[in-house]
């Protein structure tokens, strides 16, 4: 049976994570034997039963039997007791041994293969081991086994129509080590986010995806019309907000409140006054989420607050109480290099400054087959590092809302299995800030300062480790951990 | 392989030249000057036809009332024509005296990868 770990709001199970309350079975643990071709041995309610010439097998399977306490037994698929007796016609004149085509020419249809498996259901679930391994002794029987106990196909596969559920696959949302311990602690009050506006910077969005709630508002700027760019967009929300259900993927801060801007106005770029401007309707407590590098002097991609209009307008962000999540960037770029001296990249502008950290499992897929990309919590050979990247999360095949790589029909319905960079890794950072930032005002009526909020993330967090070629020298922070963050609140 | 998405050609985006203006330096937009104490400088002799400067913090967001914001005051951006290429004007915008520093931020990208 799938072994639950938490029962709060979610389960974490041997084939996932499930949303949903898993209803027990319907039978307790039970045996499957599997009589053999040639023994004409038949069964009842109670018993096996043979003519003279399997009298003494039938006896020593009942034998058996009577060494526990029998609830009920029969055709494992439900044959009747004319087809179960029937079989003891066949069997009686094959030989020893026979091979499965041999049984077919004496006249074995489906029925009689079927009529061998039999279902022995012990009133005590603990005994069906122990019965199993005696029924398996016996020589009339191939084997015994404890039937495996089914886990519901809805919990992942999701409803017989519609979308699928891609919950299982959400490995970032699971405990430390692995994941941020976001279901861990969605049972405590204000820590799925509720009560927290969550905006993220970049271009476009899919607003009216199945999966996202709905009235998600563009706050400022102008959209791109731009599959790609709206495909990223739709990948970011749905980290951080894709709402709890039956199918799709769920964020790791599902009740916070997200809206968006954009960083283009009239087709001009203006991060800085993006910045700015979602700063102005935000409120202490809430998080803007930066989701965009540009090219820095070394033609590698850097952190936006290289720039020091956006340095200046994060810092102003900051000192109004709201939380600035920034990605760090893809560009293998060193921010402790000396031509960054006095620039951005080496001051503290008050953002979590979020690096790409290499998930659990994890492979790179090209034309010349599979690799895994390095140990897990190392740093992703693309992504920027150095003293400003304060903690890391998973870089690498997030599963998220848009793309349609997982499921494709209309673009409302798109999931992914491979959102990837520190644009995956961000927006489940910015969720963490914002379960905590709604647990603190739920807790102590009021949020926490945006550096309380990053020390705790820093200190509680999961550490970074070395990998092949990237040392810790190579620094992008620990991964937060949210049960432990939790208790700092 | 540095992972990004980058902005599409055909979305038309433009790339201003970001000014930092000195301290005490403001821009005054019915004048269309910079302005500190009696001294103006006016820039669009120096700048294309259909040149706009703007402040580059939205007019309504940032009340200047502590020094982080009167900071935000100090940066405009001048925005060139649709076919003009903003570095060409670059070395020029940093030698007016009311400027303390003038850069073209690249053009933005996503920190993703692109899928098929």
């Amino acid at each position: 049976m799938a072994t639950k770990s938490k029962a709060a709001f979610g389960y974490v199970t041997k084939a996932g994570y499930l949303n949903q309350k898993v209803e027990p079975p319907k039978y307790a643990d039970y045996v499957i034997a599997e009589l053999r071709y040639d023994k004409p041995i038949a069964y009842e309610a109670s018993a096996f039963k043979a003519p003279a010439a399997a009298k003494k097998e039938a006896d020593n399977l009942n034998q058996v039997l009577s060494h526990f306490d029998i609830a009920n037994m029969g055709s494992l698929f439900g044959l009747g007791a004319a087809k179960v007796s029937k079989r003891v016609e066949l069997a009686a004149s094959l030989p020893s041994l026979p091979s499965g085509s041999t049984v077919e020419k004496r006249g074995g249809d489906p029925a009689f293969f079927q009529s061998n498996f039999v279902c022995i259901v012990p009133k005590c679930p603990s005994d069906a081991k122990r019965l199993a391994a005696a029924l398996g002794k016996s020589e009339a029987v191939w084997g015994a086994y404890v039937a495996p106990r089914p886990v519901p196909a809805a919990a992942t596969t999701g409803p017989a129509s519609g979308s699928r559920n891609f919950e299982p696959s959400q490995g970032y949302l699971h405990s430390a080590p692995n994941g941020i311990g976001a279901m861990q602690v969605w049972d405590l009050a204000g820590a799925k986010g509720k009560g927290v506006t969550i905006c993220d910077i970049e271009g476009a969005w899919n607003r009216e995806h199945e999966d996202l709630p709905a009235g998600i508002s563009l706050i400022g700027g102008d959209m791109l019309n731009d599959l790609g760019w709206r495909d990223h967009g739709t990948a970011v929300l749905g980290e951080m907000v894709a709402r709890p259900n039956t199918f799709g993927a769920v964020g790791a801060a599902h009740e916070a409140k997200a809206v968006v801007h954009s960083a283009f106005f009239n087709q001009v770029f203006n991060l800085a006054g993006a910045l700015s401007n979602a700063a102005s309707k935000l409120k202490a407590g809430d998080v803007i989420l930066i989701e965009l590098q540009s090219t820095g002097p070394n033609g590698k991609y850097v952190a936006m607050q290289y720039w020091n209009d956006i340095f200046t307008a994060i810092k102003t962000a900051v000192s109004k109480g709201i939380t600035v999540v920034e990605a760090a960037g893809n560009g293998d770029e060193n921010f402790d290099l000396a031509i960054f001296k006095d620039t951005g990249l080496q001051k503290d502008s008050g953002a979590i400054v979020v690096g790409a950290g290499v998930p659990p499992t994890n492979y790179f897929d090209n034309a010349n087959g599979y690799a895994t990309i390095g140990a897990p919590r190392s740093r992703i050979w693309f992504s920027n590092y150095g003293n400003i990247v304060n903690v890391q999360a998973w870089g690498w095949h997030v599963t998220t809302l848009g793309y349609g790589d997982a499921q494709g029909g209309s673009e409302k319905s798109w999931y992914t299995l491979r959102f990837s960079g520190t644009s995956s890794a961000s927006p489940i950072v910015t969720a963490a800030a914002a379960c905590l930032q709604g647990r603190a005002k739920a807790k102590n009526g009021t949020p926490l300062t945006p550096a309380k909020l990053r020390e705790i993330l820093i200190k509680t967090g999961t550490p970074q480790e070395p990998g092949p070629g990237v040392p810790l020298s190579q620094k992008i922070g620990p991964q937060p951990n949210l049960a432990s963050a939790m208790a700092k609140v | 392989m540095q992972p990004a998405i980058p902005v599409p050609g055909h979305a038309g985006v433009r790339l201003p030249i970001v000014v930092e203006l000195k301290k005490g330096w403001h821009y005054e937009e019915a004048s269309g000057s910079f302005a500190h104490g009696r001294q103006r400088f006016d820039p669009a002799e120096a700048l294309p036809a259909g040149a706009q400067v703007t402040q580059r913090f939205p007019a309504g967001s940032i009340p200047p009332r502590t020094t982080q914001e009167r900071e935000l005051a100090r940066f405009v951006q001048l925005v060139l024509p649709p076919d003009d290429v903003p570095a060409k004007y670059l070395d020029l915008v940093q030698r007016w005296p009311c400027v303390a520093n003038a850069y073209v931020i690249p053009p933005p990208s996503l920190p993703s990868l692109p899928q098929a």
